[in-house]
C-alpha cells in the first residue's frame, strides 16, 4: 500500500469510529436542513394564516356603512368606540380606526406586536383598499366616466430566463453557499484531529519518525478530508433535497413556480461542473485548514483558528448572494478566491457559465489549492509549527 | 563512522530564536550499550533525540546514526532505529493490529510479510488481547506492549527512548525496563533519555549529564558517584549541577 494511502486509510478509519464526528458530519445534516430550512417558515406561516383566520376587533369612529360593511366581509368585528386609540392601548381592541374627511387613521400596536401586527395591517388595508376602489368607481360613474379611466394599461413581465434559471429561483445563490458551507465543514473535523489533535496526543511526532515523507503524509490526510468533506456535503444535499420536497407539500406561502421551494433540478452537466469545482474548493480550503492546524497549539486552538477561516469564507458568499447578479458578468471575477467558485456555481445553476468562466474559475482555483498545499507543506516541514507548544 | 559507535554526536548546537537549547555537545553509543541522557525537563534532551531522528534541523555540529546523517538522509535513518517517546503516541481508534499494521507498511512490509512479523511480536511480547482491542480500551499496561512492539516491529538497530515510562503504571514500567535491559543484551545501541535518575542507575552502561543545553558529565554511574560524590546518581547528579552552578 502506498504510504498516502496507507495515512488516508488511517484517517477514514478513525473518522468512521469516532460516532460523535459521523453523527455530526454526516447524520446531522441529514436532520438538521430541513427542520432550519422548513421550521421558521412552517411556524410562522401557520400562526400568521392561523392569525388571519381569526376574527380581529376594530375599535371605528365615524365609519360610513360601505366601510363597516367591507370590514365585516374580511372577517373584522367592527366595534364603534369614542376613542379607537385608546382602546387600542388598553387591550379592548386590536386596531383602531378613525375616519375624518380626506383622511383615514389606523391605530396599531406596530412596534409591540411586530409580525402579528403586520399580518392584522395587510389585513385591514387589503379592506380598506377594496372599500377605496369602489369609492372611486362609485364616483366616477356618478360623473359620467368609465372606472377604466383610470387603469390606462396594466404591466405583465415575462420571465424570459433558462429553465435551469427559473429552477434555481430566488433560493438559488443559496445552493452554492451551502454546498461550500458543507465542504468546511465536512473536512473541518478531520483536519482538526488529524493536524493539532495529532500533536496533543502525541502521534504527529511518532508519524513523522517514521521513513515516510512529509508529502505523502499530507496527501494522506488531505484525501481523507476530502472523501469526509465530500460525504458531508451529500449528506447536506440529502438533508435539502428533503427540505425541498417538504417545503412545497408544508408551508402554506405561495403555490406552483412561487412557493418557498429549495429544491432544485439539475443535469448530468451540471452536476459535474458542480462536484468538479467544489473538489478544487475542497482542496484549496483543505490546504489552509491543514497549514493552519499543524501550527495550531492545541485542539481548541486549532478550533477557534478554522472557525475564523470558516467565517471568513462563509461570510462573502453569503454577501455576494445579493451581489451577484450585478458583479457576476465580468469574468476577471471567477478568479477571485473563494468568492469566484461561490460566483461560478450560481452562474452553473442560472445556466450562465460559459466556456471562459470556468476555464478561470478552474485555473484560478486550481493555482490557489496548489499554493494553500505548498504552504501546508511547509507548515508541516517546520519545526517551529510541528513543535510549537 | 568512528569505529563501532551507533551514534555519534560531535559539537552538537541547537538554537531556537534567542534561546541556545544546545551547547556543543558530545557524546556516541556503540552497539549492546545502554547510554543514558539525564537531566531536568527543559535541559534539552528532547531536542538532542528529535535531531537524531532528523524531525528538527540542528544550528551546528555533526551527528551520525549509524554512518547516516539524520538531517541528510532521514528516511534512511529512520529505517533502522526506533523511537518511543513518553508521550505513547498511540492512535485511539485503531487496535492494536491496525497499529501494527499502519507502521509497518512505511518499512516496506507486505501484508503477509507483516502478519508473519506480528505474529511473532505476539509470541515474544504476549500481545495477546492488544492486538484486538482498540488503544482506547487498553490498559496502559497494553498500551505499553504495542508501544514496544511498534518500536522493534522492524527490528532497528538503535533505539531512542525519551521519557519512555512517563505514562506508564509500575508494572507497565518494570516490564518496559527489563525489556531494555534484554535489547541490550541482543546488541543494540540504546539512547535512554530520562530525568528519572534511578531508572539511569538501574539500566546504563554510561550516563550524560545534560543542564541548561550543557552536557556536565560522561562516564559510567560508579564513576559519577566517585566523582561527584553522594550514594546514588541523583546525589551525583545534584552535585554536578551545583558544582556548575557555584563555577557560574
Amino acid at each position: 500500500m502506498p504510504p498516502s494511502w496507507n495515512v488516508f486509510w488511517k484517517e477514514v478509519l478513525g473518522f468512521f469510529r469516532d460516532r460523535r464526528a459521523v453523527i455530526n458530519q454526516l447524520l446531522l445534516p441529514v436532520i438538521l436542513m430541513p427542520v432550519f430550512a422548513i421550521g421558521p417558515a412552517y411556524l410562522i406561516g401557520k400562526l400568521g394564516q392561523a392569525e388571519l383566520e381569526k376574527t380581529q376587533v376594530v375599535a371605528v369612529k365615524g365609519a360610513p356603512e360601505g366601510l363597516i360593511a367591507e370590514l365585516k366581509k374580511a372577517r373584522f368585528q367592527v366595534k364603534p368606540d369614542p376613542d379607537p386609540e385608546k382602546a387600542v392601548r388598553e387591550g379592548a381592541a386590536d386596531l383602531g380606526l378613525i375616519v375624518e374627511p380626506g383622511r383615514i387613521r389606523v391605530f396599531a400596536k406596530v412596534s409591540q406586536e411586530g409580525l402579528k401586527a403586520e399580518a392584522l395591517m395587510g389585513k385591514l388595508n387589503q379592506a380598506l383598499e377594496t372599500y377605496k376602489a369602489r369609492l372611486v368607481a362609485e364616483r366616477l360613474r356618478a360623473a359620467g366616466l368609465d372606472p377604466s379611466v383610470l387603469t390606462p394599461f396594466v404591466v405583465e413581465t415575462v420571465d424570459v430566463s433558462p429553465a435551469e434559471a427559473k429552477k434555481a429561483g430566488v433560493t438559488g445563490f443559496l445552493i452554492p453557499m451551502f454546498l461550500l458551507m458543507f465542504i468546511i465543514g465536512g473536512s473541518m473535523s478531520v483536519i482538526i484531529d488529524a493536524t493539532a489533535g495529532e500533536k496533543e496526543r502525541g502521534t504527529l511526532e511518532v508519524l513523522l519518525a517514521a521513513p515516510v515523507r512529509v508529502w505523502d503524509i499530507l496527501m494522506g490526510k488531505l484525501l481523507a478530508a476530502l472523501l469526509v468533506g465530500f460525504l458531508s456535503t451529500l449528506a447536506g444535499i440529502l438533508g435539502l433535497m428533503l427540505a425541498g420536497l417538504y417545503t412545497v407539500r408544508a408551508v402554506p406561502f405561495g403555490e406552483g413556480d412561487e412557493a418557498l421551494s429549495l429544491s432544485v433540478q439539475l443535469d448530468p452537466r451540471a452536476l459535474l461542473l458542480l462536484f468538479l469545482t467544489g473538489v478544487l474548493f475542497a482542496a484549496m480550503v483543505v490546504g489552509i485548514e491543514l497549514a493552519l492546524g499543524v501550527y495550531a497549539r492545541s485542539y481548541k486552538e486549532a478550533q477557534s483558528s478554522i472557525g475564523i477561516l470558516y467565517m471568513v469564507v462563509i461570510l462573502p458568499i453569503a454577501l455576494l448572494g445579493t451581489a451577484s447578479a450585478f458583479i457576476g458578468e465580468n469574468p476577471a471575477y471567477y478568479a477571485i478566491p473563494i468568492v469566484g467558485p461561490a460566483l461560478y456555481m450560481d452562474a452553473v445553476l442560472k445556466a450562465k457559465a460559459d466556456l471562459t468562466a470556468t476555464l478561470i474559475t478552474w485555473g484560478s482555483t486550481l493555482f490557489y489549492a496548489g499554493l494553500t498545499l505548498v504552504l501546508a507543506y511547509r507548515s508541516f516541514t517546520r519545526e517551529e509549527a510541528v513543535f510549537r507548544n | 563512522m568512528l569505529w563501532g559507535m551507533s551514534i555519534e554526536v560531535q559539537d552538537l548546537r541547537k538554537r531556537y530564536k534567542n534561546v541556545e537549547a544546545l551547547k556543543r555537545v558530545s557524546f556516541s553509543v556503540k552497539p549492546g550499550e545502554v547510554f543514558a541522557l539525564l537531566g531536568p525537563n527543559g535541559a534539552g534532551k528532547t531536542t538532542t533525540l528529535r535531531i537524531l531522528v532528523g524531525l528538527i534541523k540542528r544550528t551546528g555540529g555533526t551527528v551520525r546514526v549509524l554512518g547516516e546523517d539524520p538531517e541528510a538522509a532521514p528516511l534512511a535513518v529512520r529505517r533502522r532505529l526506533g523511537y518511543v517517546t513518553g508521550g505513547m503516541g498511540l492512535y485511539e481508534r485503531l487496535t492494536g493490529e491496525e497499529t501494527l499494521r499502519f507502521f509497518g507498511r512505511f518499512y516496506g512490509f507486505r501484508e503477509a510479510e507483516l502478519s508473519e512479523r506480528i505474529a511473532e511480536l505476539d509470541a515474544e511480547f504476549a500481545l495477546g488481547e492488544a492486538l484486538k482491542r482498540r488503544v482506547e480500551q487498553m490498559s496502559s499496561g497494553m498500551r505499553q506492549k504495542i508501544l514496544v512492539a511498534r518500536a522493534f516491529l522492524h527490528r532497528p538497530e538503535v533505539l531512542l527512548l525519551d521519557e519512555p515510562t512517563a505514562a506508564l503504571d509500575v508494572f507497565a514500567r518494570r516490564a518496559l525496563l527489563d525489556r531494555v535491559a534484554e535489547e541490550r543484551e541482543r546488541g543494540r545501541a540504546i539512547l535512554y533519555s530520562t530525568h528519572v535518575l534511578p531508572e539511569a542507575e538501574e539500566l546504563a552502561d554510561r550516563v550524560g549529564f545534560l543542564y541548561e543545553g550543557r552536557l556536565i558529565y560522561v562516564g559510567t554511574v560508579a564513576e559519577a558517584k566517585a566523582r561527584f560524590g553522594g550514594p546514588t546518581l541523583e546525589h551525583a547528579f545534584i552535585h554536578a549541577v551545583e558544582e556548575v552552578r557555584h563555577a557560574a
